[in-house]
C-alpha cells in the first residue's frame, strides 16, 4: 500500500485524520452525555453519610442532624475519600407547587446499585436491592407516584451500594417531568447499553468475516490478526454489557484487566502486520507478557485481593497503556513518511480508542471521575470503518493491478510478435539473398565451364598464331549458343518439359541443317514435371547439347532423332536387353499417373568406338550433370549409330531448394 | 521485280558493315542507307520510303523502339525487323508491340540473313517457341498482361462468353504448336493448312500485339489525363 513518498500531503492527511478523530470523540461524548439541565431540577448538593443501614437514616427530614453526615457535592467519587461500601445521600428539593404531571427521578450514573426514597417512600420495585445483579452502566430512572411530591421542601434519600469498599459513585441527580426527561434516560440507556451491544455484535461479525478472508488467504495473516483483535476487544467489553452481581466478583475484575492485556497484545501484533514489520524478538517478549501478566494477576487476585486492586491491576493497566502507545506512534511515523489516505484513516482510527483508553485509564487510576463511564468500546467504530475502506482499497488496487498487468502482457505479446515478425522478415530476406547468391553461383559455374572456357581456348588459339577463321567462327558461335541456352533456361517453364525441348530444337536445328543433318522430332505431350527449375532445365539442355555436339563432331550421321515420352517397366526392360531405342509413340499419355520420362537422342552414324561405352570426357560430363539433378544418362549402341538416353524418375528432378523455388515464383 | 530497299540502323560499325555487305551482295536487295543513331534513322525514314528497316535496340541517343514506332506510323506497310543477339522475348515482344514484324539474329550466317529478309518481305514473320509462349500469355482470354494462362494448361478451351478473345482459335492453335516445338511443316500437316497460312497467322498475331499495345497506351493516357476523348466535338 505504498503511496507517493511525499511528506507534505502525508502530514496533511495525518492532521486531518486526527482532527476527524477528535470531532468524533466529542460527538460521541455529546451523544453519550446529554443532561436535561433546562428541563429538570438538577440536584448537585446534599449530604452524605457512610453506613450500612438499610432504612433511610432517621430524622431524614432534618438532614443536618444525621450523625456522621457531611456536606457533599455531586458528582461524588468515593475513591477520593471513602472506604465504605454503602452510603446514604440526602438531597433536598424545594418546589413551589406540587406538580400536576407525572414526575420522575433520574440518576444518570451511579455505581453500583441505588435505592431511592422520596419523602420517606421507596421508589421503584419494593424490596431490598442488595444482591441484585445490575448493569452498572445503565442509568437509573424511577417514576414518582402522583401526590408524593409536596409543595415546599421534598427530601430524596438515595442509598448507594458499591460492589466493594471505596468504589461507589454518584453523579448529579435530576428531578423533573417524566415527559421531559424520559427521553434523556432512554437515549443514554440505549446508547450505553444497546448501541454498545450492537457495536460488539458488529465487531464479532467483522471478526468472522476477517476470519473467512484469512482462511482463504492464509498468507495474509493481517486478516487473521484483525479477527483476533476484534474478538479480544469484544471479550474485554463484555464487562460493560452484562449485568454484574451487586458484590464485587474479583474474578470479573480480574477478567477485565486480563482481557485488556490480551487486547493490547493483539493491537500491537495487528499493527505490526499492517505496517509489514516483524520484530520477532519483541513480539516473543510481548507474547510472554500477554500470557504471564494475566496469570500473575490471577495469582495475586486469588491470594491477596487488596494487592490486586491496589498494585497489580493499576500496574498492569499502566504497562498496557504504555505498550498500546507504540503501535499508534509507529502508524503515525509511517503516515508521515509515506502516507496514503487509508493509512491516515487507520491512524485516526487508532487515535480514537487510544484517546478513550487514556481516559479510561485515568478513570481507573482515580485521576478522573467516571462521569462518562468507559469510553474505549466506542472507539472501535472508526476502526471497522477504516478497515472496510482498507479492504475496498485493496480490492480496487488488485483489480487495477490486474488490468495493468494484462495491458502490459498484451503489450509484451505485441512486442514479441513484432520481434518474431521482424525475425521472420529478416529470415526471409536472408533466404532470398541466399537464393540469389546460389543462382549467381550457378550461373557463374555454367559460364565458367562453358562460354568462359570456349573464349579462353579461342584466345589461346589466336595467340598461338593459328587463326583459322573457320575454327574461330565455330568457337564463337558455340559460345553464343551456350549463352542463348542459358538465357533460355532462366525463363520459368512451370514444369513443362515440352517447351524446354522446343527451345532446344529452335536453337540447335539451324546448325544441324547447316551441317546437312535431318532432325526427326518425336516428342510427345508430357505431364507437368516436378523440380523443373532453371537449374534442371539448364542441365537437361546441356546434356542434349553435348550429345548433339558429339554427333556433329564424331558420328558422321545423316539423321538424328530426338524422342521423348513416358516409359513403362516393360520398355525399360527391353531397353536394357536390346539397347535399341524402344520408345514407340504411346497411344495415350497417362496424365496424372507419374512415370519416368525418357529423352533419347538417336543417330544413325558410325556408332561408338569400342571401349568408349563407359568412358570419354564428354560422357563423364553428361553423367555428372544428370546425377546432379537426380536423373541418369546411359549410352547404348543403336545398330546403327548410338542412342543417348536421359531418364528422369517419376517423382521429377531433384530441385535444389532454390532452383525449384525460383521456378515456382513466375 | 524491283529490289528490296533496306535501311540499317546499328551503332556497332563492324556489325553494321557486315549486314550492309550482305545486303549489297544480294541481287534482289538494295541498301537504302545506314544510320547509327535514332536521329539519323528518323531523318532517313522521313526522307524517303523504304521496304525494310533493320534496327538495333540499343542506340546511343535512345532506343530502337522509338524508331520502330516512328517507322510503322510514318511508313505503314514497311517491314521492320529488330536485330537481336538472343531473340529473347523481352526485346522481341517490345519491338513487335511497337510495330516490328519480325526479328533477325545478329549472328546468323549471311545466307540466313538474306533469306530471313526475303521471308519477311514475303509475309512470313519469324517466331520461336518461347516467344510463342509469351504471346499466348499476353493475348489469351484468361488474363491480360502478365497474368496469362500457364504454358502447359490445356489451352484449347473456348473463350468464355463476353471475354474479348484477341486470338482466333486457329491462331491459338498455331501458337500452341509452335510452343511445343513443331516446325512449320509439321504444323501445316497436323492442322491441314499450308505453310504460308501458318506464317500469315503469325504475322497477324504480331499485328494484334501491336494494336493491343497501342490501344493500351491510349487507354493509359486517357486514364492519366494526357489525352482527352472528346465525344461531342467535330
Amino acid at each position: 500500500m505504498a503511496g507517493p513518498p511525499v511528506s507534505r500531503p502525508a502530514v496533511v492527511w495525518a492532521g486531518l485524520s486526527l482532527a476527524i478523530a477528535l470531532l468524533l470523540a466529542l460527538a460521541i461524548g455529546q451523544l453519550v452525555d446529554q443532561l436535561p439541565d433546562e428541563r429538570a431540577i438538577r440536584i448537585d448538593q446534599g449530604v452524605f453519610v457512610a453506613g450500612d443501614g438499610i432504612e433511610p437514616p432517621s430524622d431524614v427530614l432534618s438532614a443536618q442532624a444525621i450523625p456522621g453526615a457531611v456536606s457533599q457535592a455531586l458528582p461524588h467519587d468515593w475513591r477520593a475519600s471513602q472506604s465504605a461500601r454503602v452510603g446514604w445521600y440526602v438531597l433536598e428539593i424545594d418546589l413551589r407547587v406540587a406538580p400536576d404531571r407525572l414526575w420522575a427521578v433520574w440518576l444518570p450514573r451511579v455505581a453500583h446499585n441505588a435505592t431511592v426514597y422520596l419523602n420517606g417512600t421507596h421508589l421503584g420495585r419494593p424490596g431490598l436491592q442488595e444482591q441484585e445483579a445490575r448493569n452498572w452502566n445503565e442509568p437509573v430512572y424511577l417514576l414518582i407516584a402522583n401526590g408524593l411530591l409536596e409543595p415546599g421542601r421534598n427530601t430524596l434519600a438515595i442509598r448507594v451500594q458499591a460492589d466493594r469498599p471505596g468504589a461507589g459513585f454518584l453523579r448529579e441527580v435530576y428531578l423533573g417531568p417524566h415527559q421531559e426527561i424520559s427521553g434523556y434516560h432512554w437515549r443514554a440507556s440505549v446508547f450505553r447499553v444497546h448501541v454498545l451491544q450492537a457495536i460488539l455484535g458488529l465487531m464479532l461479525l467483522s471478526a468472522a468475516f476477517a476470519s473467512i478472508l484469512w482462511y482463504w488467504r492464509r498468507s495474509d495473516s493481517l486478516f487473521g490478526w484483525f479477527a483476533i483483535l476484534n474478538v479480544c476487544w469484544v471479550l474485554h467489553d463484555l464487562y460493560q454489557v452484562i449485568p454484574q452481581p451487586a458484590s464485587a466478583s474479583i474474578l470479573l475484575d480480574w477478567y477485565w484487566h486480563a482481557t485488556l492485556v490480551v487486547f493490547v497484545y493483539s493491537v500491537v501484533i495487528f499493527t505490526n502486520r499492517f505496517l509489514d514489520v516483524r520484530p520477532a524478538a519483541f513480539e516473543k517478549r510481548l507474547l510472554a507478557w500477554a500470557v504471564l501478566m494475566p496469570l500473575i494477576m490471577l495469582a495475586i487476585a486469588l491470594s491477596v485481593p487488596e494487592a490486586f486492586y491496589r498494585l497489580a491491576a493499576p500496574v498492569s493497566d499502566t504497562v498496557a497503556l504504555l505498550i498500546s502507545v507504540s503501535p499508534f506512534v509507529m502508524m503515525s511515523a509511517k503516515v508521515l513518511r509515506m502516507g496514503t489516505s487509508v493509512m491516515a484513516g487507520m491512524m485516526a482510527a487508532g487515535a480514537l480508542p487510544l484517546g478513550f483508553g487514556v481516559h479510561d485509564w485515568l478513570v481507573n487510576t482515580a485521576l478522573l471521575r467516571p462521569d462518562y463511564g468507559y469510553l474505549m468500546p466506542f472507539g472501535s467504530v472508526l476502526i471497522l470503518l477504516v478497515f472496510g475502506m482498507f479492504l475496498t482499497r485493496r480490492f480496487g488496487n488488485a483489480l487495477s493491478e490486474l488490468e495493468s498487468l494484462n495491458a502490459e502482457l498484451e503489450l509484451r505479446i505485441e512486442l514479441r510478435e513484432q520481434i518474431i515478425a521482424e525475425n521472420f522478415r529478416r529470415l526471409q530476406h536472408l533466404e532470398t539473398e541466399r537464393a540469389i547468391l546460389d543462382e549467381r553461383g550457378r550461373l557463374m559455374r555454367d559460364m565458367h565451364d562453358g562460354v568462359g572456357g570456349t573464349l579462353i581456348s579461342t584466345l589461346a588459339m589466336v595467340q598461338a598464331g593459328g587463326t583459322n577463321p573457320e575454327l574461330l567462327e565455330q568457337a564463337l558461335r558455340g559460345a553464343i549458343e551456350d549463352l542463348r541456352l542459358m538465357i533460355d533456361s532462366l525463363d520459368p517453364v512451370d514444369g513443362d518439359l515440352n517447351s524446354v525441348l522446343a527451345n532446344l530444337r529452335s536453337r540447335m536445328e539451324p546448325r544441324l541443317l547447316a551441317a546437312g543433318l535431318r532432325l526427326e522430332w518425336a516428342v510427345q505431350d508430357l505431364p507437368p514435371m516436378a523440380g523443373l527449375g532453371p537449374n534442371g532445365v539448364l542441365q537437361i539442355m546441356r546434356i542434349v547439347q553435348e550429345a548433339i555436339n558429339n554427333v556433329l563432331k564424331h558420328a558422321n550421321a545423316r539423321t538424328i532423332r530426338l524422342a521423348c515420352g513416358l516409359s513403362s517397366e516393360a520398355d525399360r526392360a527391353a531397353r536394357h536387353l536390346t539397347g535399341v531405342d524402344p520408345l514407340s509413340p504411346v497411344d495415350a499419355p497417362s496424365f496424372g499417373r507419374a512415370a519416368p520420362v525418357v529423352i533419347s537422342l538417336t543417330d544413325d552414324g558410325i556408332g561408338l568406338p569400342d571401349g568408349t561405352r563407359q568412358g570419354g570426357k564428354g560422357l563423364a560430363n553428361m553423367r555428372r550433370r544428370a546425377k546432379s539433378i537426380g536423373a541418369s544418362v546411359s549410352v547404348v549402341p543403336a545398330e546403327p549409330g548410338t542412342c543417348v538416353m536421359i531418364e528422369i524418375p517419376a517423382q521429377g528432378l531433384r530441385a535444389s531448394p532454390l532452383g525449384g523455388a525460383t521456378a515456382q515464383r513466375e | 521485280m524491283e529490289s528490296i530497299s533496306v535501311l540499317i540502323v546499328e551503332d556497332d560499325p563492324d556489325a553494321l558493315h557486315r549486314v550492309a555487305q550482305v545486303i549489297s551482295s544480294c541481287a534482289d536487295m538494295r541498301l537504302a542507307g545506314t544510320a547509327s543513331t535514332v536521329a539519323q534513322g528518323r531523318a532517313m525514314l522521313d526522307a524517303g520510303p523504304v521496304d525494310v528497316l533493320l534496327t538495333d535496340l540499343g542506340l546511343p541517343d535512345g532506343s530502337g523502339l522509338e524508331l520502330i514506332e516512328h517507322a510503322s506510323r510514318v511508313l505503314p506497310g514497311i517491314e521492320i525487323a529488330v536485330l537481336t543477339v538472343f531473340a529473347d522475348e523481352t526485346h522481341v515482344l517490345a519491338a513487335i508491340e511497337n510495330g516490328a514484324t519480325g526479328y533477325l539474329l545478329k549472328d546468323g550466317t549471311d545466307a540466313n540473313l538474306a533469306e530471313s529478309i526475303r521471308q519477311l518481305v514475303a509475309g512470313g514473320s519469324p517466331i520461336s517457341p518461347s516467344i510463342a509462349r509469351h504471346v499466348l500469355r499476353r493475348l489469351s482470354p484468361a488474363g491480360g498482361q502478365g497474368q496469362g494462362a500457364r504454358a502447359n494448361e490445356p489451352l484449347n478451351r473456348a473463350p468464355a462468353n463476353g471475354d474479348k478473345s484477341l486470338l482466333t482459335g486457329r491462331e491459338s492453335d498455331v501458337l500452341q504448336q509452335i510452343a511445343k516445338g513443331f516446325s512449320y511443316e509439321e504444323i501445316s500437316h497436323s492442322l491441314g493448312i499450308s505453310v504460308h497460312t501458318v506464317t500469315t497467322h503469325i504475322k497477324n498475331i504480331y499485328r494484334k500485339l501491336a494494336v493491343r499495345s497501342r490501344g493500351e497506351a491510349v487507354f493509359e493516357a486517357v486514364q492519366l489525363g494526357l489525352i482527352r476523348v472528346d465525344n461531342q466535338s467535330r
